[in-house]
């Protein structure tokens, strides 16, 4: 552990990216940062967010609903409810709407023709419509998933990141490795949310990718990065101050909010982009997966962020092959089939290789420098699956193997 | 700065100032959100972040147009499309009269505008006239992103304390925390209604309690049979058994019977019977639409 604390030291030029891992540091920080502490508590004995969210969907948390409102209470916050308009004195008349010839009223009917149909297509094709049982349940939005997941596929060609980008910085990937390393800890300190920590990498990447960014500043992009992720995710979002606090003062508030900035702008402000735990979650649903390989695809993508090597995958290609080595390793017998196929949009020779590559992550994993996920995915709440037993079959090495 | 110049100032909003200036080069008039970045805050209001970050992806005619985000100094500015009213103030015009092929215009392009929003998974979160812009085309503009958020599916918790009180289904007065795009029906189910007629809103509670009151009193009092799971919301407490007696007839006297239709699918106490926006713009009620409007 040492080693890998002076060995940050020297890379990044600065002490503190090894500090979460003294026991110091929790003495210090429960005194510190109480808000956070109380966070802390709360949350844990209530056991939220857990390895699988809720893919079921069951209304829950009423409990976790209260807890919440206690813990805002206690941070003192309030929202101001009041909200803006553009509006306008002049005062003009609208003209009213011409009115002409009516073409033939549609019926409410069509709807369900249109989805039955939908329906109909699909299974013809040999696919499973997955969403039909759930026009009940509008917390799945049925009726706008397909063309959800539709927009987010597009949304991520559109913003890929150049998969070069490192040749032109003065950093490497391994400094990447742990800064981001650092940032899983970090992430699991604050009690964020999944999305947040995938989209904070996001972040750092994009903007690594449009801005050479020198050694000492490295850490402080990754804290902004995740400054501004979690105030796009987050309900409460950690204070500035807080990051002050956990890079141990090597930056100022003033450093990380003209960082903020200079990120949005250089981003244009585009942070929409999708995130592989959102095509998870769809591929999960299709595979009609149980909560263990959820929670083993969720490991593995999570290994994948550190390593640079993988920036060039786009998520739903992560995602898509983060679950089908799971499947691989937890059950042999399922295959992937036609409605993986086709919810995940990749064939399995399509995710061959990439699955090859996070084979060898994984067995690697136990012998790494980097530990922070693997430690995370140890705990119970992720169903300690980061030590669990399969993970030490043969599966994974002759994977991995095939890669020699 | 020095592109544009202060005309009036027009409104302030979640987190800013709203100006109207003219571009001293095109002659554009545009309407400017400022937001000041003080030296001891907490950075870019993460509502104006959220606002700046959904509006670059919402390009749509009935989504108010994010121009351009200036940043200098201290300051970032938000450069919009100006429109010449809202809602509200063209209620205000109205003197209690509205033509109703303008109601049925309004309420189409306030459904297109949502179904875009919810199919690129984004809630608005704070409907009400106040937020709805109106150009001089008779064009409508959702506006007013603050409280927007993009959500994943399957959806997790939010935040309870969104929409201002008289546009916030009872779902969420009960205090939910999981919700969806039907939170957004709610409320222009309520505007639909205000805006049949020509202004008074449908229910002005002062509290939470009293909201809750007018709702059921009108709908009837939703029970465990109408929807299943009411009584485990968090805020939940049983209200006395209201039978819905007052026909809309008589709340929306000047809505046609297809209108009063429309209506009575979007004001729904439990929240999964609620009509989208897309079933919404399929509905006969604008069978009669103009062509040209529904083309647009």
């Amino acid at each position: 552990m040492s080693l890998r604390v002076r060995g940050t030291t020297n890379i990044l030029g600065t002490a503190k990216l090894g500090m979460l891992n003294s026991e110091n540091t929790d003495a210090r920080m429960n005194g510190k940062m109480v808000t956070r502490a109380t966070t802390k508590t709360i949350k844990s004995t209530l056991g939220t967010r857990g390895a699988l969210e809720n893919i079921s969907n069951v209304a829950k948390n009423n409990v976790q609903a209260a807890a919440k409102k206690e813990i805002k209470q206690k941070r003192g916050m309030t929202k101001s409810k009041a909200t803006s308009s553009l509006q306008s004195v002049i005062g003009l008349h609208v003209e009213p709407v011409e009115k002409v010839q009516s073409p033939e009223p549609m019926d409410m009917s069509e709807v369900s023709n249109a989805l039955e149909a939908f329906s109909q297509n699909i299974l013809e094709m040999g696919v499973d419509d997955i969403d039909k049982d759930d026009h009940e349940n509008p917390q799945l939005c049925s009726e706008y998933v397909n063309d959800i997941y539709h927009y987010m596929r597009h949304l991520e060609r559109e913003f890929k990141v150049r998969s070069d980008y490192m040749a032109m910085q003065e950093i490497t990937d391994r400094m990447r490795t742990i800064l981001i390393d650092w940032l899983v800890q970090v992430h699991l300190r604050f009690h964020l949310l999944q999305e947040t920590l995938f989209l904070t990498i996001q972040i750092l990447d994009r903007y690594l990718e449009v801005q050479a960014v020198s050694k000492t500043k490295l850490q402080l992009v990754g804290v902004t990065s995740m400054l501004i992720a979690a105030k796009y995710e987050e309900m409460y979002p950690p204070e500035i101050g807080d990051f002050v606090y956990i890079t141990d003062n090597a930056y100022s508030k003033a450093q990380i909010r003209a960082m903020e900035c200079n990120i949005l702008r250089k981003l244009d402000f585009n942070l929409g982009k999708p995130l592989c735990i959102h095509f998870l979650r769809r591929c999960s649903k299709a595979g009609g997966v149980d909560g263990h390989k959820h929670t083993l695809s969720k490991y593995i993508m999570e290994l994948t962020l550190p390593e640079y090597s993988f920036v060039k995958y786009d998520p739903s290609e992560i995602a898509a092959a983060a679950l089908c080595l799971s499947t691989k390793i937890l059950d042999e017998d399922m295959e992937w089939n036609k409605t993986l196929v086709h919810y995940s949009a990749y064939s399995e020779g399509h995710l061959a290789p990439i699955v090859q590559k996070m084979a060898v992550l994984l067995n690697n994993a136990p012998k790494s420098k980097f530990q922070a996920v693997r430690k995370k995915y140890a705990s119970s709440k992720f169903m300690s699956i980061s030590s669990s037993q399969e993970l030490k079959s043969s599966v994974i090495t002759d994977l991995a193997d095939e890669n020699c | 700065m020095q592109k544009f110049e202060r005309l009036e100032k027009i409104g302030e909003g979640t987190y800013g100032t709203v100006f109207k200036a003219k571009n001293k080069e095109t002659q554009e008039i545009v309407a400017l959100k400022r937001v000041r970045l003080d030296d001891d805050d907490e950075g870019v209001p993460s509502s104006a972040l959220r606002e700046i970050c959904l509006l670059k992806e919402l390009k749509h005619r009935n989504i108010v147009h994010l121009h351009d985000v200036l940043h200098c100094n201290r300051r970032l500015t938000l450069v919009f499309e100006c429109c010449d009213q809202d809602l509200k103030k063209y209620f205000d015009a109205c003197n209690g009269e509205i033509d109703p092929d303008v109601v049925k215009s309004f309420m189409f392009q306030l459904l297109r505008g949502l179904a875009f929003c919810h199919s690129q998974n984004i809630l608005h979160r704070d409907l009400k006239p106040q937020n709805l812009l109106i150009n001089k085309n008779g064009e409508l503009k959702l506006a007013d992103f603050g409280l927007a958020r993009a959500f994943g599916i399957p959806v997790r918790c939010f935040s309870a304390e969104v929409v201002t009180l008289w546009y916030r289904p009872p779902d969420v007065l009960f205090g939910a925390r999981i919700y969806t795009t039907s939170i957004d029906m709610w409320s222009a189910g309520c505007i639909f209604a205000e805006m049949a007629n020509a202004g008074r809103p449908l229910f002005p509670g002062n509290d939470v309690d009293d909201q809750l009151k007018r709702i059921f009193k009108l709908l009837g009092t939703p029970t465990e049979e109408t929807w299943p799971g009411i009584s485990k919301l968090p805020d939940f407490k049983p209200y006395p058994i209201c039978h819905a007696s007052t026909p809309l007839s008589t709340v929306v006297p000047g809505l046609s019977a297809k209108g009063r239709d429309l209506l009575q699918r979007l004001l729904v106490c439990n929240p999964s019977l609620r009509l989208s926006a897309e079933e919404g713009l399929i509905h006969s009620y604008f069978a009669d639409l103009n062509p040209a409007l529904k083309a647009m």
